[in-house]
């Protein structure tokens, strides 16, 4: 007797269990767009900043292009390497200017870092570094068609506005390069 | 002929296809026929009767394996034809991964890379590869959902059943007729093994490592371009590993070896399978010992051990050859807790075909399809691009 009504209470259960993966399973994927939005985007589930670029900390407007400086970006999940890179990006709304010089505070210290001058047909770069711990750039692209959220004063890396779905097509063009540090960054 | 055609039998099975030709009629997007341009409509159709073919033979053959790897090698030949294609529709170029694709977020996620983000995910709320969250159809999102939807529904059959690659090893495993090399089942422990040092070295890098290093799948999908000494490591390994253990090894050992031996994907699924219901039972007491199905399985997932407990084991990616190849028919799919009998087990496994070919619906109505329209368009107008 003891041994049936556990069999019972045992079928009950998979046949409960079965009711439940069902429902949720097929609701996700008949229903991904809501899902999406319940698991992904209202959680605040973003691009890791390694690849985004990491969050914007001063914007610099010239004539032709505006200049963006991201934020030291460090790699690691739960503890932080010591070679951090900052991006900056060169942004335009209708073409950049074939070549482009600057001379950058990336740090925010008031104290020019770098020197870049950049061939954006060709996308060579040549930069001067104006402080030691400097190790070099690791990385240059170009950008097309961002989306970018320009009331603010600053923005959130590129893909937010990919997937934040903010604002449209403004910048057009745009170069980024990542300046890679050789140790913490100091002040 | 008779002994071929068994009207009953035939039409009990196209009964039981009609559940799936209704569905799948509003899966594949066949509703919109009357709106879809010649082509479409030569596409659509052609997979819809595939598809609903393949599952009409399975009911009157009841031969699961067979028809479920029609589909799946499909998938695997046609996956690569679209994504390539349409990678260089987006971007200008085709297979090389720039770093300007990577600011741009326009790089698609893939399913296997599921295990090596999650952690961050939910600790961080980032997600450490290049692409969108939302907005695109290889997006995280859209693939972190749909890996849930499927997880629920079918469990680790996703490695048999949804995944866009494993149809390369599934085909070059039965190029050949027997095996020639033999392969000891430890090995399938390797891929929990990457699973583990991927997870920690996704964390300490932020970089989803096995994606870099070594999914041999980026040999037909996309690749970063080589521009560092580094990269040019990573690119002989990936290669390597890809006609190693994808296109040689399944050939020689008749297993499928990435699956078995490599893939994270595949080991934190046989995790993930245990949220599912759908089992796979082997009646010991019926069972005559004649080790068959331990010889077919593609993923090693039957043993000896796993025969005495009558189960498969944790890699079990419910293929259904097993089922298939044992000559007194002990072998099984049912549901967890309710009771062993022929009739519980036989509908749980109408129910699991059900699933499993709605979700080769969604997928193949992506990659099958438009496959099929490219190749129309080649034929038409001499160009494969839209």
């Amino acid at each position: 007797m003891k041994k049936r009504i556990v069999k019972i209470v045992l079928c009950i259960l998979g046949v409960t269990w079965l009711a439940v993966t069902m429902y949720f399973g097929i609701s996700m994927f008949m229903g991904q767009g809501v899902w999406i939005n319940k698991l992904v985007v209202m959680q605040g589930i973003e691009p890791s900043k390694k690849f985004d670029g990491g969050d914007s900390v001063n914007w610099i407007n010239k004539k032709d292009y505006n200049i963006i400086i991201h934020e030291p970006v460090y790699d690691g999940v739960f503890w932080h390497s010591k070679k951090p890179f900052i991006q900056v990006d060169w942004l335009s709304y209708s073409e950049l200017p074939p070549t482009i010089e600057d001379t950058l505070d990336v740090t925010g210290d008031g104290v020019p870092d770098i020197s870049v001058k950049i061939n954006t047909k060709e996308l060579s770069i040549t930069y001067k570094a104006l402080r030691d711990d400097i190790k070099g750039l690791i990385d240059k692209g170009s950008l097309s068609d961002i989306r970018m959220y320009t009331s603010k004063n600053a923005y959130d890396g590129l893909f937010s506005y990919h997937n934040k779905k903010v604002g449209d097509a403004v910048y057009r063009n745009g170069v980024s390069i990542r300046i890679l540090f050789k140790g913490k960054i100091k002040d | 002929m008779s002994k071929y055609i068994n009207l009953k039998q035939g039409i009990r099975s196209l009964l039981l296809t009609l559940p799936l030709l209704y569905g799948t009629y509003y899966i594949t997007g066949m509703y919109r026929f009357s709106i879809m341009t010649a082509d479409e409509k030569i596409a659509f159709t052609s997979f819809y009767v595939l598809l609903n073919t393949m599952f009409f033979l399975t009911m009157y053959t009841k031969k699961v394996d067979r028809f479920r790897a029609v589909l799946f090698i499909s998938f695997a030949v046609t996956f690569p034809i679209e994504f390539v294609l349409g990678l260089y529709e987006k971007r200008g170029h085709f297979m090389a991964l720039t770093f300007s694709d990577m600011i741009n977020g326009i790089v698609p996620f893939c399913h296997i890379v599921i295990p090596q983000t999650l952690i961050p995910m939910i600790f961080h709320k980032q997600i450490i590869f290049p692409g969108l969250i939302t907005d695109f159809m290889y997006s995280a999102g859209f693939m972190i959902v749909a890996w849930l939807a499927v997880s629920l529904l079918i469990g680790r059959a996703w490695c048999s059943w949804a995944c866009f690659y494993g149809g390369w090893e599934d085909g070059c495993s039965r190029l050949s007729r027997k095996a020639r090399v033999k392969l000891n089942p430890k090995w399938k422990w390797c891929s929990f093994a990457v699973f583990i040092l991927v997870v920690l070295t996704t964390i300490e890098f932020a970089t989803p490592t096995y994606c870099l290093f070594l999914c041999p799948f980026k040999a037909c999908s996309e690749f970063i371009e080589v521009s560092t000494p580094l990269v040019v490591i990573a690119t002989i390994v990936f290669a390597a590993l890809f006609a190693g253990l994808v296109l040689v090894l399944p050939f020689l050992t008749k297993k499928r070896t990435q699956c078995t031996m490599l893939c994270p994907f595949g080991a934190f699924q046989s995790l993930v399978d245990k949220i599912n219901p759908f089992r796979v039972r082997i009646d010991k007491e019926t069972c005559i010992n004649c080790k068959k199905c331990m010889n077919s399985c593609p993923v090693m997932s039957i043993t000896e051990k796993s025969l005495a407990c009558g189960s498969t084991g944790l890699t079990c990616t419910k293929c259904g050859k097993c089922m298939d190849i044992c000559p007194k028919n002990c072998i099984s799919l049912h549901i967890k807790g309710t009771p062993k009998t022929k009739r519980s087990d036989k509908i749980a496994k109408q129910l699991f075909l059900y699933l499993t070919y709605v979700i080769m619906a969604g997928f193949g109505s992506s990659f099958i399809v438009t496959a099929i329209e490219r190749v129309l368009l080649l034929i038409r107008t001499g160009s494969i691009l839209h």
